[in-house]
């Protein structure tokens, strides 16, 4: 080393030293020419080497309720998916930001056997055996499985793909159950956050014992690569797990609500956002979702249920005017569609009555004039419409209407 | 006779004008030298020329052409007006016709800046109807297009930070782009000097190594503006050899250049009209008689206020045409504002802008025939865009470079001779300044893991095992894998510029409209509470900075006043780290917060620039913690005594001059630019107790600056010396030690002091030295 390289580190070391920058406490090199270090499994509770490097671990729970539902089928499952090609996935990484840099050092997947659950985590141990550790796991994560996670599609499958890439292979997950989206609509509205822990807490009550937090995760992975004690890396494989635990038990909470919302709202567990949920499932079962080879009666029974959640909402109260509003404009569309004008129109009654919403006003208005010819009474309910709760669209449309409405009038009366 | 030749035959013989005109220089036409469309051009590409008028190259884009071809890293040098857009675009389409799978990266140097939007503008021009896929990918591109652009586009115009930031960390997402890179054009390359050019080269590295994983090798492709060195920082950033093409063959109408002296107010007290005012006199005389103009003002107020002025003059004149229409353009405008202007411009329903140096770059605005600029823009080669906006290929055009009176600007219109006769500033970079080169080992160690005989820099690996030892890097399987949950590129600014910006709102009447935004440090100097703000010749007043939300809200007023800020800088030693004796004196290496504060503004009336009144200000300081060498000047030493021996009266200038002299001398020790050092000097300093001259990093935390000039002080000083002893200038000039400054009230000559003083502080034996320098 040149006398003048020596100084500038010196100097940088200098100015370094003691700044945040990145650095562990204990921090010790890397072993050297030893290769992908830890041939053996790190001596961490049922796991065994699969290749140097490598090591991973296979445990089997009970799953009776998961089965059975994975048999009747589910509103929350596309066809073509089923028992056979259902994968639960979770993945811990050495960062949450991404990019080409953070990698995944363990990654969990399940499935159905039986009536169990067969959990495997797959465990790397030391960077230079990422190639084989990718080989390996690419075999356990099928591409064209349907794979269940929380908040997998936008950020695991993503991460996942670039260690592919980075070794110069395409692997996609190409389908992907996220219960991160049915989850928020159900319970954002209620929870001060929709993270998983929150959701096991507030919903799934389970409670965990001595978890590490997610943050931490990365930092107990870099201390296990220096120091190679296993005890280090227990709590993240426990954690790991129960990660994957978590996500059947809420795809079958989540099931049990899009299924029988009726019977949660008596029993009041779980709940839910009552709205939030009947508008997924009226979205769900509308027409043009429906094909020929789907399950009918799947989606007509959803359907039903949504109606039914709705008209709750509006017959019980417990709502407030906004969201009532909201739904009475979504079930009064909805029964339009299907030429249930006088279903629509007894709730739209009903819904002005309760809520000032102009738009339901604007809704009646137009039952009463094209379907009952009650011209008059459509003004009547124009005029009085809240303008000033109007976007400016809404307006211009009130005063089209009302303009139409008299000129009509006045040509009756002529 | 051409309505420009009027206006320059009426100034030439108005005695009142030319007695204030220090040089009136005559620039002769060139004639354009041509070359036939290359013979194995794609017959799209031909096509698409011809049909836009293209029936010829000039020489240099010919010479460019062939030399990419061939597979060459050229760059070629370009005034304003030559064509440049061709000499790239041309061989890029070529390839990119006959290689359906090719791709090609254009990098311009803005962030913000609508060159880039120009670009694609010039590229679907020169590209006509080819088929080729061109996209923006920058900060503003919206999510919703980016992973389209990724990976239809066949090119892709972007930017260092987002190279840097967003491409680079992530580029897995670009394979099918990386691993087909055919060309990387890189323009505006003089930019990249100093600091910015060092990082630039890193990034450059990075690049490279990720498109070599892929497979791809890119050809370079660079422009420059008219540069001392334009090879030598070519090849410093794209490190290979690079082709020189610098023979413009662009013809070139005549120009007149005009160096202005406004006249003295109070000739005693030696006070000038002010550079506003006659910069929208001439600007007015110009526009009148139907002159297309642009007007470069030094500020984004001045900017305003210039073009408020000259609106307001026309506001009841008409032409054939009609109005006549001034715009004012700066950044702090929307997009969409500024995008609106260069149309206007370039359709000729625009006849004037009032510009901050924005418009100096390679916006296409169309030929304009006259410059003026309001003061002298700070470098010789700035002056040189500037005065080459305006000009067209064939006719006549005049620049005016009105003086402000600021030393420099004094200097200039004094000494033509020099203003004329120096060489274009030099460029220099340091790749392997150890901050930048170890932020960028960082990043290149996340986007791919680093084998230790990987040549990234020089000896890189000894880096490596620093980051290893830090535990940022581990080393595993023959190669440094990154092991850190950061994102490294997020750390690491290749500007000196916070990015975080202030977004002005107007709320006038209970609207809510964004007008503007602009950095968060210069929101503390033009948008504090009750600022007047000017903005498109409208008023505003703040009602209320909220520097937390980023966000400024006005309303429009009327008033007879502009604000401005007094700003207030000082200089806290926070930790000295090493001192040490070293060149005669006492150097203390350490951290320093350097703290700007408006704590005051003043009110001034418009048109007669009185003072009509102070407001206080309550914004929280500017902070900018860095490193600095401080050279304390203790009795006893060789510096300390030297200073004593000198008249009292000299010792404050001789000090300021050094500071200086030493911005002038240091860039070509320290490879960087005068800009990215700071010099501030303290005759009574409060820390140390004694005179003493603090030598700063720009940069927030340091770069390595002070510290390399501690160590290379003897040198500086030495080259400080023969450099002002052999300076041709009587009492200073802005190639030494600076020039004389009015404000100052010296009576001795400045630069005979620097002289003694330097000699003394070297002793004997250095002096020897500098003297054999010279021979
Ligand atoms: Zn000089």
């Amino acid at each position: 080393m040149s006398a003048d390289l020596y100084q500038r580190l010196e100097l940088l070391k200098r100015i370094r030293g003691g700044a945040a920058g990145g650095e562990r406490a204990g921090a010790s090199r890397s072993p050297r020419g030893a290769g992908p270090g830890g041939g053996q499994a790190p001596g961490l509770s049922g796991f065994v080497a699969a290749e140097a490097g490598v090591c991973f671990r296979v445990v089997r729970e009970p799953a009776p309720k998961l089965a059975e539902l994975l048999e009747r089928g589910s509103p929350l499952l596309p066809s073509g998916f089923g028992r056979e090609n259902l994968r639960f996935f979770d993945l811990e990484t050495t960062g949450l930001s991404g990019g080409a840099g953070t990698k995944v050092f363990l990654a969990g997947v399940a499935f159905l056997e039986e009536r169990e659950l067969v959990l495997e985590q797959w465990l790397l141990t030391e960077y230079g055996a990422e190639s084989a550790f990718l080989e390996l796991i690419a075999e356990r994560f099928p591409q064209d499985a349907l794979y269940v996670s929380y908040n997998g599609k936008a950020f695991d499958a993503h991460q996942l793909k670039t260690r592919f890439l980075m070794h110069r292979r395409q692997h996609v997950l190409r389908y992907h159950l996220d219960l991160l989206y049915p989850a928020r609509r159900l319970w954002r509205s209620l929870l001060p956050s929709c993270g998983l822990s929150e959701l096991e807490r507030q919903v799934l009550e389970i409670e965990r014992e001595d978890d590490l937090p997610s943050f931490e995760v990365p930092e107990r992975y870099f201390e296990f690569l220096d120091r190679r004690d296993p005890a280090l890396l227990a709590p993240v494989v426990a954690h790991h797990y129960h990660d994957i635990l978590s996500l059947s038990a809420l795809l079958l909470t989540i099931h049990e609500v899009f299924s029988d919302p009726l019977g949660c709202l008596e029993r009041g567990r779980p709940r839910f956002d009552t709205l939030q949920a009947a508008l997924w499932m009226l979205r769900r079962s509308s027409a043009d979702r429906l094909d020929a080879a789907a399950d009918e009666g799947g989606t007509v029974a959803l359907r039903r249920n949504a109606e039914r959640l709705l008209s709750t909402l509006l017959s019980e109260g417990g709502a407030n005017s906004e969201e009532l509003a909201r739904a009475a404009l979504v079930l009064g569309a909805e029964w339009k569609r299907a030429g249930r004008y006088s279903d629509a129109e007894a709730l739209y009654r009903s819904a002005v009555n309760a809520s000032c919403d102009p738009r339901l006003a604007v809704e009646l208005a137009k039952i009463l004039e094209h379907q009952r010819g009650a011209v008059g009474e459509a003004l009547e309910l124009v005029e009085s419409a809240d303008s000033a709760r109007c976007s400016r669209a809404l307006r211009a449309e009130l005063e089209h209407r009302g303009a139409r409405l008299r000129r009509k009038l006045a040509r009756a009366a002529d | 006779m051409s309505v420009i030749e009027r206006v320059l035959t009426e100034l030439r013989n108005d005695p009142v004008f030319t007695g204030n005109v220090t040089r009136w220089e005559e620039i002769p036409a060139r004639e354009g030298r041509y070359a036939d469309l290359p013979a194995d051009l794609h017959p799209k590409l031909r096509g698409a020329l011809v049909s836009a008028g293209v029936e010829q190259l000039y020489s240099h884009q010919a010479e460019s052409y062939r030399a990419v071809r061939s597979g060459r890293d050229v760059v070629v040098v370009t005034p304003t007006a030559s064509g440049k857009t061709l000499s790239y675009n041309l061989p890029v389409l070529q390839e990119l016709l006959s290689a359906p799978e090719a791709r090609a990266l254009y990098l311009f140097p803005t962030k913000a800046l609508s060159q880039d939007q120009q670009a694609a503008l010039n590229l679907s021009v020169e590209s006509g109807e080819l088929g080729i896929k061109v996209a923006t990918y920058d900060g503003d591109t919206p999510d919703s297009v980016r992973a389209a652009a990724r990976d239809t586009g066949r090119i892709i115009i972007s930017n260092p930070d987002m190279l840097h930031a967003g491409i680079l960390p992530n580029h897995p997402k670009w394979i099918k782009f990386l691993g087909n890179l055919a060309f990387v054009v890189i323009d505006e390359i003089h930019t990249y000097r100093g600091v910015f050019g060092s990082h630039m080269t890193n990034v450059v590295r990075r690049l490279r190594r990720v498109a070599q994983f892929y497979g791809a090798d890119p050809t370079f492709i660079c422009c420059s503006a008219t540069i001392g060195n334009p090879r030598e920082l070519a090849e410093r950033i794209v490190e290979r050899p690079v082709e020189l093409i610098d023979n413009n063959g662009a013809p070139a109408g005549a120009k007149q250049l005009i160096l202005y002296n406004p006249p003295f107010v109070d000739r005693v007290q030696g006070i000038r009209r002010g550079v506003v005012q006659e910069a929208r006199s001439l600007a007015l005389r110009f526009l009148k008689a139907g002159v297309k103009t642009i007007v470069f003002a030094r500020s984004r107020l001045r900017t305003e206020l210039i073009a408020d002025y000259i609106r307001k003059s026309l506001a009841n004149v008409y032409t054939d045409d009609g109005r006549i229409r001034v715009e004012a353009y700066r950044g702090g405008y929307l997009p969409s504002e500024r995008r609106a202007i260069e149309a206007g411009l370039r359709d000729g329903t625009v006849q004037g802008v009032v510009s901050t140096n924005a418009l100096e770059l390679g916006i296409d605005i169309g030929g304009l025939d006259a410059a003026v600029m309001a003061g002298f823009p700070g470098s010789i080669s700035s002056s040189w865009q500037q005065a080459g906006r305006a000009g067209r290929t064939q006719n006549l055009s005049v620049a005016v470079m009105v003086a402000s009176s600021a030393p420099l600007d004094q200097y200039m219109v004094k000494h033509p001779e020099y203003f004329l006769g120096r060489p274009p500033e030099q460029g220099f970079v340091d790749p392997d300044n150890l901050h930048i080169l170890m932020s960028h080992l960082r990043c290149a160690a996340f986007e791919l893991p680093m084998q230790p005989e990987e040549q990234f820099a020089p000896q890189s690996e000894i880096y490596l095992q620093h980051l290893e030892e830090q535990g940022t890097v581990r080393f595993s399987g023959g190669a440094y894998h990154w092991s850190d949950r950061s994102y490294p590129a997020e750390g690491v600014s290749l500007r000196s510029a916070t990015s975080d910006n202030v977004v002005i709102v107007d709320t006038t009447n209970g609207e809510h409209s964004v007008i503007g935004e602009t950095d968060r440090p210069s929101a503390k100097e033009v948008l504090f509470d009750n600022a007047i703000y000017l903005h498109r010749g409208e008023q505003y007043v703040v009602t209320q900075l909220d520097l937390e939300n980023r966000k400024c809200v006005v309303e429009r007023t009327e008033v007879n006043y502009y604000t401005e800020a007094l700003v207030k800088r000082d200089i806290k030693v926070l930790h000295e780290d090493e001192s040490f004796d070293a060149g005669g004196a006492r150097l203390v290496l350490g951290d320093i917060l350097v703290r700007t504060q408006v704590a005051k503004f003043k009110k001034i009336r418009f048109q007669s620039h009185e003072n009509v009144g102070y407001g206080e200000v309550a914004v929280p300081e500017e902070e900018m913690h860095t490193r600095a060498l401080a050279i304390v000047f203790e009795r006893g030493s060789r510096a300390g005594d030297a200073l004593q021996e000198l008249d009292p009266a000299m010792r404050v200038p001789a000090v300021v001059r050094i500071g200086a002299l030493a911005k002038n001398v240091a860039p070509v020790f320290l490879l960087c630019e005068s800009s990215d050092l700071r010099a501030a000097e303290r005759l009574r300093d409060p820390h140390f107790g004694r005179p003493c001259l603090y030598i700063y990093d720009g940069y927030p935390g340091g770069i390595g600056l002070a510290e390399a000039f501690g160590y290379k002080l003897d040198t500086i000083l030495q080259a400080a010396l023969s450099l002002v002893r052999s300076c041709d200038c009587g009492e200073g000039c802005p190639s030494c030690v600076g020039p004389r400054d009015p404000q100052e009230e010296v009576d001795g000559n400045p630069k005979e002091a620097v002289i003694a003083f330097l000699s003394g502080w070297l002793g004997a034996a250095a002096t020897a030295a500098a003297e054999q320098a010279l021979q």
